[in-house]
């Protein structure tokens, strides 16, 4: 019964020798299938829940957050990055919006994007710092920042 | 795959039709590959903090604050204000090898949170050698215990 239940019984993927047989050749009885038939919804389905699942998940990443080299601090109380004039200390060197700017010109740069910007930008100041990094060399983008009328800090962490 | 759209009655007319399946195998492989190359698979979020503005007013005084004093050798000070019924607003923990002593620091901010639950706002005053992981940690800690209008003072 089970040897009959046999999905492959008909095709030719079942036994090729059997029907070149000289003996009892088993091809000559009737004529078998020559194509395999496979089920390809459970493929399709599976391939539609994965494709979802990646949109879904591309859809919630931060958008263009460019870190560089930098070890960002890990938190588990953070939430997901939204919109804000992005600054980055890296190397010793104060990037706004991927732009190097002089400590001495932090302060006229963002209060003139806070200025310009729109509103989703003048929400906050996104600091990309390292994690090994002393406070003092942080200290330059608070001031500014606070000097140039932005009220939200948002620090870039990586979620836990 | 195999559809069937009716049974066969009366004429042997063929009603079902095979539907080809390849092509739409081959959209969604090529989808999948494009966003697994493109997917960002470190996740990455970020920690508010609000600083204070000299020109906003507040509609109601606040029921308390915490001032968060970072001293060398990673010594931590919590110095508490405005907090009805509590004598003792001064607490200080030692650093352990240097660093934070985060398990020390969590169990004060999460007994004082559970006495004081009205208590939100937090002031961190880093020292310029204050680790800025430090800081964070800190303030994930305070945002854990529900304190989470955090301010951080510039030097």
């Amino acid at each position: 019964m089970l040897d009959n239940a046999r999905p492959l019984r008909d095709t030719s993927l079942g036994s090729r020798l059997a029907g070149t047989s000289m003996m009892r050749p088993k091809g000559s009885a009737r004529r078998r299938s020559m194509v395999a038939s496979l089920m390809l919804t459970s493929l399709v389905d599976a391939f539609s829940i994965l494709v979802i699942f990646l949109i879904m998940n591309h859809a919630t990443n931060a958008e263009n957050l460019n870190t560089g080299k930098v070890a960002l601090p890990q938190a588990n109380e953070s939430e997901f990055i939204q919109n804000g004039v992005v600054v980055r200390v890296e190397g010793g060197q104060f990037l706004v919006e991927d732009k190097p700017v002089a400590v001495s010109q932090l302060h006229a740069t963002l209060k003139q994007l806070n200025a310009t910007g729109d509103a989703g930008k003048r929400e906050g100041l996104i600091i990309v710092a390292d994690r090994a990094m002393d406070y003092a060399d942080l200290n330059p983008v608070i001031l500014a920042g606070s000097q140039a009328g932005f009220t939200k800090f948002k620090f870039a962490v990586i979620r836990k | 795959m195999h559809v069937a759209t009716g049974a066969n009655k009366g004429r042997h007319k063929k009603m079902n039709f095979d539907l080809n399946l390849v092509p739409f195998i081959d959209v969604l492989s090529t989808c999948i590959c494009f966003l697994l190359v493109t997917a960002v698979f470190i996740n990455l979020g970020s920690l508010h903090v609000s600083q204070a503005v000299g020109s906003e007013k507040s509609q109601e005084k606040p029921k308390g604050t915490v001032t968060a004093s970072l001293g060398g050798g990673g010594q931590i000070r919590f110095e508490v204000k405005d907090v009805k019924g509590l004598r003792n607003n001064t607490i200080t923990i030692n650093g352990e090898r240097g660093r934070i002593n985060f398990t020390r620091t969590e169990d004060w901010i999460k007994s004082f949170s559970s006495r004081y639950s009205d208590v939100k706002i937090v002031m961190i005053m880093p020292n310029p050698h204050s680790k800025y992981d430090d800081l964070i940690q800190l303030m994930a800690q305070f945002k854990q215990s529900q304190m989470d209008q955090i301010g951080i003072a510039p030097l």
